[in-house]
């Protein structure tokens, strides 16, 4: 700044020199002309000319003073104040460096999670399809939820119908394994039709994108287009990699492209773009003959279109509406004709309804939507508290430095200028503020990423960079504090009154005005008691999910998972491979037992059908249990125990008599709760009178956390043995569990090697030792939890820095009413107890007044997010800490009070 | 702050003709602040010198105003120097200023007058 100006007015400096200079040279030339020698022609000029230095000095005068230069005066002079005192300068600009950086933070994650729309072109045009169909429960006819899924025929036939859209594109996302010379990796593929990239109006980085002719029904083109960060993260952007093969699923694919594009948003982030007409050849391991392509009933792909300039949501709503049904119709009757098959008239009951598209499938939205707002919420407040800290702490200075102002106006500066200079001092804090908070945010925003754990698909999809729009909203936002905290000193320098405060002598003529200083601090003292009532619930919430009984043991135990059966492999070999796996597991040392399930527990992951049980109907709604297929080490491994029946053997084989555990919840629905029974039952996958119930109960289990630590209505659970799940011409997944001696240290490259040697195309994922599970699978209770926790604790600090900036100046103000007081024989019990009766009643209406705000905080989370805990203790036990923190704050200036010496305070008089 | 402004009055006061006078020569064309007051020295029959503590002062402050421009151009003599230009602002000035000046000589004549006459009876 200071630089730029003196750069500037040496400019004009040198400007105005060489122009007089060229005057004196003119006025030379000219005499030297008229024959005069150089010497006299000089001192001619020079004498006519006068004071060269006078003449500089009167001309730059009339540069004057323009509005920046004022400006820079100001603020200069403000600089300088707050030079002057640098306790305070730092501790303002820390209180707003700490509200400005958390605000920044939570911004940055809300702006990512609420506010981004996809980048591609205009996509306030693009439209989400969804689809609602009637559900009947017993005379009460309503409509279901909505699904973003659709079936591929119904998808031809809306794109190839409508009138209304500028293109309709279709995508779905699938696990895929991806082999290439240098490495095998488990990621996620997007099946995108041909137009997709058209109608998003994406373009490529490198290369091409996927084309209309690369996707033809069965007659698809094996390209591929890679994500650019997948290409950073795995190929080292390396771009030889065009036209390079590499193999998904055990399928050869082109790489033909680079695009800068994270998919639709939703659950996965792709890591690579395929024309959905090689889905078939992609999930042939899978899908068994299953044509998804060609099936009306499959529901498994999204739909975003462009609406057509000019065209309407609700226009092109209704036209699709009619495509959907005729479409619905047709199918109907065919399927009907062709296959027998019976459905019922629900099936006919169906809308189809547009939603706005630009933030694509909206993942992270419906996955932090929630817990960001309250989030944001919660840190606004604390800027809140810190601003009211500010005003209070400038307010006492304006006090002070009434006597200054009321000089300086005397002396002939303006009120408008005296309330400049207060604005400008304040817009100063605000930018430092700013720019030191917008550091923190950054940092903060490093910090708060690095608690998501990798596994985590969200880890992807936020970005810790701070882009342009946060960048304004710190700004912004230390502008407006900055004003809002500048306000009352402001209006205070506005009505200054030269001769009140001069004849006041050295009393200053504010004390009947400290009212506004309590009622902020009585308003910070409320809010924090909402933010410790709200962080409090919180940290009961998850302590509670911490502490929870799982039904099993999660210590010495590690587990990883593999999926042999997306390598397009026969099942024998998938069956050998997993068990090639586990003999290399059992050798590595340390390990006691190794066993595998199809489904990973708190893996989020759940898989279950109706079931038919002999001797039951079902009258009520009819329920799905889970399924997992586990080998027999699995229930002795995580130490589930049996209460009744027998664990899975050896001999449990493929053609051998079909068993099945279930747990105690199943035993209460199908059995009425009767074990012996349960025992002897059978029961059979699917519904229906030709089911046959060929599988024989042989063990009853209690109920376990399998799906997710929240999730608790888990419904009732069936285990069956590995060894049987091959019958029906399927392979699944599997999940391992290691029991380790002690510590799992190493097991990790340990379990690499292993499974590398059986199969080197193989990729793992999740490795983590069960409690690492068990903390990852909460992950967003435990960062809201700390979150909060540093919230409220940054609300009550501030808090108790306001109640004792407040209580320190009023105890400076009347230290001569206390020495009076004092000299006149009042002890000093009465004078701490004088001090005690104001700092308790501004700390009880404070605490009072936090209540019903609390409350309706506690409503506003309760209503985003779910809360567990005990809210009366919590509001009991918030109250009793602020109060404590507050009194301690303010028992400093009371015993500065009760300390004085009545002597030297009247005589400094 | 008030005691400055005060200051700057006067100047203004002073030097109200000077700027006139100034706008007027530059109406013959861009001209450097020694061809100037070579020109008003010479228009004037030798009777006005115009100091050159007024007259930089002026140019300054005329410039400010908007009412001339300056570039450093290259003089008749091979010079560098910086050229005043009068702007169209400018030109509105000088009319608004010469009618202006144009009557307060009228009235002060015509009080002159009234006086010299009240003074021969």
């Amino acid at each position: 700044m200071r630089l730029w100006r003196w750069l500037h007015q040496r400019r004009e400096e040198d400007d105005l020199d060489e122009e007089l200079q060229s005057h004196l040279r003119m006025a030379i030339a000219e005499r030297r002309e008229r024959g005069e020698s150089e010497e006299s022609a000089r001192a001619a000029v020079l004498r006519e000319f006068g004071n060269v230095l006078l003449v500089k000095e009167v001309t730059r005068n009339q540069w004057g003073s323009r509005w920046g230069e004022a400006l820079m005066r100001d603020v200069r002079r403000g600089l300088r104040q707050l030079r002057k005192s640098p306790a305070f300068t730092i501790t303002a600009v820390v209180m707003l460096a700490l509200g400005i950086g958390a605000n920044t933070a939570v911004f940055s994650i809300f702006n990512q999670v609420v506010l981004r729309t996809l980048p591609v072109r205009n996509p306030h045009q693009l439209v989400l399809l969804s689809q609602k169909s009637a559900s009947t429960e017993g005379s009460w006819s309503s409509w279901g939820d909505d699904t973003l899924y659709f079936s591929y025929p119904a998808y031809v036939a809306l794109r190839d119908g409508n009138h209304t859209l500028d293109g309709l594109a279709a995508s779905a996302f699938s696990g895929i394994t991806l082999v290439t010379q240098n490495f095998a990796d488990n990621t996620i593929a997007e099946y995108v039709t041909g137009n997709y990239f058209d109608v998003l109006g994406v373009r490529p980085i490198l290369g091409r994108l996927i084309k209309t002719q690369d996707d033809r029904l069965h007659a698809g083109n094996p390209v591929a287009v890679l994500s650019e960060d997948y290409w950073q993260s795995h190929f080292g952007s390396d771009t030889s990699i065009l036209n390079r093969v590499v193999k998904i699923n055990g399928q050869s694919f082109t790489v033909v492209g680079i695009v800068g594009y994270r998919g639709l948003t939703g659950e996965y982030i792709p890591a690579i773009f395929i024309p959905m007409a090689m889905q078939h050849a992609v999930m042939a391991g899978r899908d068994h003959g299953h044509d998804r392509l060609t099936d009306d009933l499959f529901y498994w792909i999204n739909l975003i279109g462009r609406l057509k300039p000019g065209v309407t949501q609700a226009y092109a709503q209704q036209e699709l509406n009619s495509l959907w049904l005729d479409w619905h119709r047709s199918a109907f009757v065919l399927l009907q004709h062709h296959h027998g098959k019976k459905f019922d008239r629900e099936w006919m009951q169906t809308k189809l309804s547009l939603r706005d598209g630009s933030q694509g499938l909206g993942f992270l939205e419906s996955a932090l939507g929630d817990p960001v707002r309250v989030l944001f919420w919660m840190v606004s407040i604390v800027l809140l508290i810190a601003c009211a800290n500010l005003a209070n702490l400038l307010l006492i200075k304006a006090n002070a430095r009434q006597r200054e102002w009321a000089v300086q106006h005397a002396l002939g500066a303006s009120r408008w200028q005296l309330c400049r200079q207060t604005l400008v001092e304040g817009l100063l804090l605000g930018i430092l503020g700013s720019v030191v908070g917008l550091l923190l945010g950054m940092v903060t925003l490093r910090v708060i990423l690095r608690m998501i754990p990798d596994t985590y698909a969200l880890k992807q999809a936020l970005l810790p960079g701070l882009d342009w729009r946060v960048m304004i909203f710190a700004v912004l936002l230390g502008i407006t504090t900055s004003l809002v905290f500048s306000l009352a000193p402001t209006l205070i320098s506005l009505q200054v009154d030269p001769l009140q405060a001069l004849h006041a002598g050295s009393r200053t003529v504010i004390g009947r005005r400290s009212n506004p200083l309590n009622f902020i601090v009585i308003g910070e003292i409320a809010l924090s008691m909402t933010l410790l009532v709200s962080a409090g619930l919180v940290a009961m919430t998850l302590y509670r999910l911490r502490t929870l009984n799982l039904g099993y043991t999660t210590t010495h135990l590690t587990t990883f998972s593999v999926d042999a059966s997306l390598l397009n492999r026969q099942n024998a070999e998938v069956k050998n491979e997993y068990k090639a796996i586990e003999t290399e597991l059992r050798h590595l040392p340390g390990v006691t037992s190794v066993s595998y399930a199809s489904i990973g527990m708190l893996a989020g992951d759940e898989s279950g059908s109706s079931v038919a049980v002999r001797g039951f109907t079902e009258t009520g709604p009819s329920i799905e249990p889970d399924r997992n297929w586990v080998t027999p080490g699995f229930l002795p491994g995580l130490q589930i125990p049996l209460l009744a029946g027998r664990n899975f053997a050896e001999q449990d084989s493929e053609t051998s008599q079909k068993v099945a555990i279930v747990d105690e919840d199943f035993v209460k629905h199908y059995f009425h709760g009767n074990i012996s029974a349960a025992l002897d039952g059978q029961m059979a996958w699917g519904n229906g009178t030709g089911v046959k119930t060929d599988i024989q109960i042989v063990g009853v289990v209690p109920v376990v956390r399998s799906v997710s630590l929240t999730h608790n209505a888990n419904g009732p659970m069936v285990y069956m043995p590995y060894a049987q799940s091959w019958s029906n011409g399927r392979s699944h997944p599997a999940t391992f569990y290691l029991r380790t001696m002690a510590s799992s240290a190493g097991l990790a490259a340990d379990i690499r090697a292993a499974v590398r040697r059986v199969d080197h195309d193989l990729p793992i994922t999740d490795v983590e030792t069960m409690q690492e599970r068990v903390n990852n699978s909460i992950f967003q209770q435990r960062l809201m939890a700390t979150l909060a926790f540093v919230m409220g604790a940054l609300a009550l600090l501030l808090s108790a820095i306001g109640l004792y900036g407040v209580l320190a100046y009023a105890v400076a103000q009347r230290i001569q009413e206390i020495a009076i007081r004092i000299a006149l024989g009042a002890s000093k019990q009465h004078v701490s107890r004088m001090l005690m009766q104001r700092m308790l009643i501004l700390v009880g209406t404070g605490v009072l007044a936090g209540v019903p705000l609390a409350w309706l905080g506690t409503r506003f989370m309760a209503s985003m997010a779910t809360l567990t805990g005990n809210a009366t203790w919590v509001f009991l036990f918030s109250a009793s800490l602020l109060f404590f923190v507050c009194m301690l704050a303010g028992s400093l200036p009371t015993r500065r009070a009760t300390s004085v010496e009545p002597i030297r305070v009247l005589r400094a008089e | 702050m008030t005691r400055k402004e005060r200051y700057e009055n006067r100047i203004e006061l002073l030097q109200g003709t000077l700027d006139m006078l100034v706008l007027q020569t530059l109406q013959w064309g861009p001209q450097h602040g020694y061809g100037i007051s070579q020109a008003l020295r010479i228009s004037s029959g030798e009777a006005l010198q115009v100091e050159t503590g007024s007259l930089y002062p002026a140019l300054h402050r005329l410039e400010r105003q908007g009412w001339v421009s300056s570039e450093w151009k290259q003089s008749e003599a091979n010079q560098r120097a910086k050229y005043y230009r009068i702007t169209r602002a400018g030109k509105q000035q000088l009319t608004a200023e010469h009618s202006r000046w144009q009557q307060m000589v009228d009235i002060i004549a015509l009080v002159m007058q009234a006086q010299s006459k009240a003074g021969n009876q």
